[in-house]
């Protein structure tokens, strides 16, 4: 008797997981893609950095809290290539130079903050004795490459 | 694309299927165990022959493709070699009762009702597919992101990449990650198809193994209605085409739990031992996680079987020799624990201060703090309550809570071993998992908000294959007294 009443209770429990679990499908089919805008943003970017074995992430200190979905969808698109996260000039510039060029993607939304960070960034290269280039622009995302001076 | 996983399951189904033609297996208990363990080879066996080869510094497809060939060989020599030394048995692996009209009826009911589910949950996952190519957060975020490291590095360099990432959890294992760029190196493409398909392939195995554990633990009427439940959950649809880990942790931990349910329950004969060591030892190569499982697992097997032996000596324990058992369930494990080690010890970057659950600092206190538990007990309260938990669980706690009701009297380590082991073992998972929560070194809120339910969800099969299995008629076990 048991038994059955256990099934006979499995039915409602079915028919309403199943109704709940068309509210999640249907709420995941209207939600945008994670991270889509983000990933082809830095995929167009992966060209430019593909031989490159590390390269700077240098994103607002507005997002010093919330810099997850930045950080992962741009390493999960340029991939091998590891990325160090900054937040600070000195953080992309200091540090041991291998002679390498350095790889700076500078992803700020706000134009005012962005043209400020990479002046920043041009003045700080400059005091170091580096070159600064702008590789590409992409809305956002400003490619920057940093490389040491050769003495003539 | 979403093809080549599930030819690595139905080549992998093909395999277990062949190995699994010993004597007194039928037809139809063979296709039941070859389908709940073929994810575990189909993806296991890549992943590892994968991440060996690039381990000893060789790119390409042919070195991983031999290496898993190799495994494979191996595990078809140790599955050969136990069929010579195997006694002749001839008992059929339980007696099944004799279907009455009521019985077919419900079993007809219950195919028809799986039958629906499982249209509406291939409805969600072209949701998935179309709605959320690149899966979930932690797709992105660790588990696609490592597969994307595996398959576009050059093997020499790995160890330098993995060593210098500092977020995204690059030291987390890597089952998924190797297995997925198994197939991304072996189609030419990443495509997002393949961690797709592989979930999809995670998903029938969990149908496949928690259907076999009930009818192995318990009653075979209550098999599929073990499977309408966990698959009509909410938290399952929300998970599984997600593209992370907890599903293939969830499906792991049943179908690691099968063989050592059917040795319990003196079910014969024994499956492989080989084949039963390489699935468990599977689980600590997903995640963390898995590795509380499979210790549990086996520690609890063990205790089991130790206090139970008056009992297995009357019911006849198969006649093979244990130490050789033993040893042929820890060669099996060996890929995966293999895997794991070396890639802990070499790959692996260590886990920052400020990450690690034993190493960060006020663990005492945060042991002894009373609020941190009653707010784990809270959260967890809040999960399984119908009231407050039903968007993401239904009624499906509630239901399992009414069969304990029914016939948690049946739980004696005597009338139904299996059923002990996995309620046992949910239950030390859960404290496992409320202790994990309460050394957090996270936010604590944060914490239970982002992962509670995705924990919750490894337990769910568990613990709704042990309420099934005690219900019903149970199939008698065969015994060396009582042929059959």
């Amino acid at each position: 008797m048991r038994d059955l009443v256990f099934l006979a209770l499995l039915l409602p429990v079915w028919v309403v997981g199943l109704q709940r679990s068309e509210r999640i499908t249907g709420a995941i089919s209207g939600m945008a893609p994670f991270f889509a805008e983000d990933l082809a943003r830095f995929d167009r970017v992966r060209p430019s950095v593909a031989t490159s074995v590390r390269a700077y992430l240098f994103l607002d200190p507005e997002l010093r809290r919330a810099y997850g979905q930045r950080l992962f969808s741009a390493q999960y698109s340029l991939a091998p290539t590891v990325l160090s996260l900054a937040f600070d000039v000195r953080e992309v510039v200091g540090g041991q130079w291998s002679g390498q060029p350095r790889f700076v993607l500078c992803d700020f939304d706000d134009a005012g903050r962005r043209r400020a960070a990479l002046s920043a960034l041009e003045a700080e290269s400059r005091r170091r004795n580096l070159l600064s280039e702008v590789v590409l622009e992409d809305g956002a995302l400003t490619l920057v490459r940093l490389s040491e001076r050769v003495s003539p | 694309m979403i093809a080549l996983p599930l030819a690595f399951v139905a080549a992998a189904t093909a395999l277990l299927y062949r190995w699994l033609d010993g004597a007194g297996w039928s037809r139809g208990e063979r296709l039941r165990w070859a389908l709940a363990w073929a994810p575990a080879l189909a993806f296991g066996v890549p992943s590892c022959g994968f991440f060996l080869a690039r381990w000893c510094g060789i790119d390409g497809v042919l070195p991983w493709s031999l290496t898993s060939a190799s495994v494979v060989a191996l595990l078809e020599l140790a599955v050969r070699g136990k069929r010579r030394n195997r006694h002749v048995a001839t008992l059929p692996a339980a007696v099944a009762d004799t279907p009455g009209r009521a019985t077919k009826a419900l079993s007809a009911a219950a195919a028809l009702l799986l039958a629906i589910t499982a249209l509406e949950l291939s409805d969600s996952f072209r949701t998935w597919s179309r709605a959320q190519p690149d899966g979930m957060w932690d797709a992105v975020a660790i588990w696609n992101a490592g597969a994307r490291f595996l398959v576009r590095a050059d093997a020499e360099r790995l160890p330098e990449l993995f060593g210098a990432l500092r977020e995204g959890h690059p030291e987390y294992p890597l089952l998924l990650g190797a297995g997925v760029a198994a197939q991304w190196e072996l189609a030419g493409a990443e495509s997002t198809a393949v961690p797709l398909g592989m979930s999809l392939g995670f998903a029938i195995g969990l149908a496949a193994a928690l259907h076999l554990l009930v009818r192995t633990a318990g009653s075979a009427l209550f098999a599929v209605p073990a499977v309408l439940l966990v698959f009509s959950t909410p938290a399952v649809w929300k998970w599984a085409f997600a593209q992370v880990a907890d599903l293939p942790l969830a499906y792991l931990a049943v179908a690691a739990a099968l063989p050592l349910a059917a040795a319990l329950e003196g079910r014969l004969p024994s499956p492989p031992p080989v084949l039963s060591g390489f699935v468990l030892g599977l689980l600590p190569w997903v995640k963390s996680e898995g590795a509380l499982m499979a210790a549990t697992l086996v520690g609890l097997f063990l205790a089991l079987r130790f206090v139970g032996r008056e009992r297995l000596r009357t019911i006849g324990d198969p006649p093979s020799k244990p130490a050789r058992r033993a040893l042929l369930y820890a060669l099996g494990a060996l890929p995966g624990l293999l895997s794991l080690a070396l890639f802990k010890l070499t790959w692996a970057p260590p886990v920052p201060d400020r990450a690690s659950f034993l190493r960060s600092g006020g663990k005492v206190a945060a042991l002894l703090d009373g609020e941190r538990w009653r707010l784990v007990a809270k959260s967890t309260l809040n999960q399984v309550d119908p009231a407050t938990g039903a968007e993401l669980w239904g009624w499906s706690w509630a239901l399992l809570a009414v069969g304990l009701l029914f016939w948690g009297a049946r739980l004696g380590r005597r009338a139904s071993p299996g059923a002990v082991l996995l309620a046992s073992t949910a239950t030390v998972i859960c404290c496992l998992y409320a202790l994990a929560f309460v050394l957090s070194p996270f936010d604590l809120a944060w914490h239970l908000g982002s992962a509670l339910d995705r924990l919750l969800l490894h337990v769910l099969p568990l613990l709704t294959a042990a309420v099934f299995a005690l219900a019903g008629e149970r199939a008698t076990p065969a015994t060396p007294d009582r042929p059959v």
